[in-house]
């Protein structure tokens, strides 16, 4: 990946596979998009998402206007299969039991590169669909990048395939299930260069951020 | 992950724990089974009467009012803090190193490799966390220590790390960085981080402390003077 500067990079497998699921996914979903303008053309950012089933990330990597990768759990990456597939798709392996440098190093470095990176700032899936607490350390990384986060919200995923629950991946055609994947104007945090200066602006951001996440989810 | 996972204990009549497998469960004393619906609502069967569909968040909330994980003593109304809240069989791993991921040559990150060694039992008491692996007993002394084999363990709560669940399991971090994933046997994952970080809140409340997050490490801050602790 860091052999080609920002936007040369081929991502080839990445866009043959978006292409092909969007096939799959119209079939299977009714789905609608809102403020897909929020999304810059070029120039980082970062996507904030409540996470509410395993569909969002496949969602998200299909349908969002840009190549975007998202910071994905480490234990996806253990098969063979996933360990090549899921980097070349735009998953970033982060460790979720320990504080992982590495991940936040490769987001850095993308958001440096231009790209665009998504963030489940909850953690993980909820239970019940409602927005959890939002975690103080993806907080703070988001603003150390001091880039636009854009809250964005994938309605209808819960009911779909809840973490508790199951999903028919082979049911295609009539009676598809409404999804709404939507954008809020972009929230800028400005330059928060220092540690200090982050503790003292995270609870704010985190009430911002949480208040634009409820509302994006709203239906 | 099951249905059962996340209904530990039958939201109608309280009874523990609630039985079932994949996208069904069901109480083994009022006989109400719960099954996954269309999309995320649950279908309710009584054991009389028309079914009826409910969600998630209602059925959570009633395991809520039913007191959640605990046992009642953990808020105050058991006669001992020490008393046993919980055990369960376990099968168990723990991280042994790393795979490195890397795409078109570049390192993007680190997947832990979790060695599966057996089985054990794990236990809940009001401020220690006990785990004996079969075959083995665990040394209880102040903080973590490990038995012979290198692999049970006995630690005050203040000595856990971090507590989260993922794939199913359970995953403990311990002061020396040490994770343990735990696969229960007959329990339910949920439960068990539930049960933990509401352990973690009252261990860290009795010293003035509440806990801001459980993961990827605990972070608390200090109760505002004159705060119920």
């Amino acid at each position: 990946m860091t052999e080609r500067p920002a936007g040369e990079h081929p991502m080839v497998l990445y866009r043959v596979l978006r292409w092909t699921m969007s096939f799959y996914f119209r079939a299977r979903m009714k789905i609608r998009f809102e403020g897909e303008d929020n999304v810059p053309e070029k120039g980082p950012f970062f996507l904030v998402l409540s996470h509410q089933s395993d569909l969002d990330s496949l969602l998200l990597h299909t349908f969002c206007p840009r190549l975007i990768f998202t910071l994905a759990k480490s234990s996806v990456f253990r098969t063979r299969l996933m360990a090549w597939l899921a980097p070349r798709v735009g998953a970033v392996p982060t460790r979720r039991y320990q504080i992982d440098p590495q991940s936040v190093r490769v987001a850095l470095r993308l958001i440096e590169r231009g790209e665009g990176v998504g963030v489940f700032a909850e953690g993980e899936r909820s239970w019940d669909g409602k927005l959890q607490p939002l975690r103080c350390g993806t907080i703070s990384f988001l603003l150390k990048a001091g880039v636009p986060v854009i809250p964005c919200g994938l309605i209808g995923t819960y009911e779909i395939l809840p973490r508790w629950g199951h999903m028919n991946w082979f049911k295609l055609g009539f009676g598809r299930e409404p999804v709404i994947i939507r954008y809020a104007e972009p929230i800028h945090f400005g330059p928060h260069d220092d540690r200090t200066s982050r503790e003292r602006a995270r609870p704010d951001a985190t009430n911002r951020i949480a208040s634009a996440l409820q509302a994006v989810m709203a239906r | 992950m099951p249905i059962h996972h996340m209904l530990y204990r039958c939201p109608r009549c309280g009874h523990d724990p609630l039985g079932g497998r994949k996208g069904r469960a069901k109480c083994s004393s009022c006989g109400t089974g719960f099954q996954q619906g269309r999309g995320s609502l649950i279908l309710v069967h009584p054991p009389q009467g028309p079914v009826e569909k409910a969600s998630a968040t209602s059925l959570l909330a009633d395991l809520e009012k039913m007191g959640g994980p605990g046992t009642g003593r953990e808020r105050g109304t058991g006669s001992s803090e020490e008393s046993l809240l919980r055990e369960a069989r376990v099968a168990f791993g723990t991280a042994g190193g790393y795979d490195v991921i890397r795409c078109w040559g570049e390192v993007i990150g680190f997947s832990e490799r979790i060695s599966w060694r057996g089985e054990g039992l794990i236990r809940l008491e009001g401020k220690s966390l006990t785990f004996t692996p079969d075959g083995k007993a665990a040394v209880r002394r102040d903080g973590v220590d490990s038995d012979a084999g290198g692999e049970g363990f006995s630690c005050l709560l203040g000595d856990i790390r971090g507590v989260q669940i993922s794939s199913g399991a359970v995953q403990v971090t311990l002061e020396r960085g040490q994770l343990y994933q735990f696969e229960f046997v007959d329990d339910s994952a949920k439960r068990w981080e539930d049960l933990l970080c509401l352990a973690l809140r009252c261990f860290y409340r009795e010293k003035g402390r509440s806990v801001i997050e459980f993961k990827p490490r605990v972070v608390t801050e200090w109760l505002p003077i004159g705060s119920d602790r």
